[in-house]
């Protein structure tokens, strides 16, 4: 491939995936510009491995993987601290997504990093659990599991019941 | 309304201000991507012009009977193998660490000020770190009571002779260097070295003196 169709690839892979994937690391961290910090940093490690992620059947699951681990690698290296003192003062989230029930987000928020990323790319991304266990990087079954206790703690959050799906 | 309901009614709206910052980002990443480009070909046109000088300097030397003394001999490279091929493999599992030991891994690091901050990303009430070693893939996790285990940190490792090198896999690069010995089935680590740098005040430095050699690790 020569110089231009190999950017031309990249320059088509950002332009559509970028939006989903700041999407879901927004929904992820909470912070519309933490987000697209951390989306930038992971097109950046996508365009410096282009040549090798490009012939990957699904760049689109690396790019995530690698997006959702520095999300994750933040939180408890420093992010998280901001994230708790900001969820410990209601209110002050200015940049909450888009959505026309803002207690349900607020309490996938309050989950577990890892439920939460499941749920994020179950609900969000409607991604099948065989590419979600790919992109985080666990068994399908421990997705399945954690989706479970995702929707047990949700249930109790929001006064709901659960029932089953996948 | 059920959960699953509702989790699809709160995603549902798309959010078109991420198709409007797209192109900017994409600026963005395409300059930082030059930026990093330019400063690998310096790195590498500096040693390219170092070694022609090294070059010039001893066919000159050949050409006029050389004077100079001859530079004392590197140590002789030991092999660098990817961890899996060491007694490294497996699953590492550490004693009980508590907030002592983080107070005394920040003052260790010579910053003894982020320890609160430190603190402030763990477990209340103490933890293990538990290391999973697949090849030259490196996992870091806390464990604690109650607690899912958390991701610390995730690395690409090899090893050179009693040096374990560990590079970032994620995030601002850096390098830093344990030496560690295994007996039986016994792993201790001591800090060498880092080119980590400070994320959110904390220095590299701090976690892999907290993460890695407060204590030992057991199978």
């Amino acid at each position: 491939m020569g110089r231009d169709g190999f950017d031309a690839d990249f320059d088509t892979f950002f332009l559509h995936e970028f939006p989903r994937v700041a999407r879901t690391v927004h929904h992820i961290v909470g912070d519309r510009a933490r987000a697209e910090e951390l989306t930038q940093d992971a097109f950046l490690e996508v365009l410096r491995h282009w040549r090798t992620v490009s012939d990957y059947d699904r760049p689109d699951l690396w790019l995530r993987r690698v997006a959702i681990r520095k999300a994750q690698r933040e939180r408890h290296r420093g992010w998280r601290r901001t994230e708790l003192e900001r969820l410990a003062a209601p209110g002050t989230v200015v940049d909450a997504p888009p959505t026309p029930a803002p207690e349900v987000l607020e309490a996938v928020r309050r989950l577990a990093p890892g439920q939460r990323a499941v749920v994020v790319l179950f609900y969000l991304e409607d991604r099948p659990m065989a590419e979600i266990a790919e992109i985080l990087g666990i068994k399908e079954s421990t997705g399945w599991s954690q989706l479970h206790t995702a929707r047990k703690h949700l249930a109790v959050a929001l006064d709901q019941e659960v029932s089953d799906v996948g | 309304m059920s959960v699953d309901d509702l989790l699809r009614q709160a995603f549902e709206p798309g959010d078109q201000e991420w198709v409007r910052r797209a192109p900017a980002a994409y600026a963005e990443v395409r300059a930082r991507h030059r930026r990093h480009q330019l400063v690998r070909r310096s790195v590498v046109g500096s040693l390219a012009a170092a070694a022609l000088v090294v070059a010039v300097t001893l066919a000159d030397g050949d050409a006029r009977t050389r004077t100079v003394e001859p530079a004392d001999p590197s140590p002789t490279p030991t092999s660098t193998a990817p961890a899996g091929a060491t007694p490294l493999e497996g699953t590492w599992t550490s004693g009980p660490l508590r907030a002592a030991d983080v107070r005394s891994a920040a003052r260790r690091a010579g910053m003894p000020e982020v320890a609160a901050t430190m603190l402030g990303d763990l477990p209340a009430g103490g933890f293990r770190v538990v290391m999973v070693v697949r090849g030259s893939s490196l996992r870091t996790l806390v464990r604690s009571v109650g607690a899912e285990d958390a991701v610390m940190d995730e690395e690409v490792i090899s090893t050179t002779g009693q040096d374990l090198r560990l590079s970032t896999l994620f995030g601002e690069p850096g390098v830093t260097v344990h030496r560690w010995t295994v007996q039986g089935d016994r792993l201790t680590m001591t800090f060498g070295s880092t080119t980590e740098g400070v994320t959110a005040g904390v220095p590299g430095e701090a976690w892999h003196r907290l993460l890695y050699d407060t204590v030992s690790f057991t199978r």
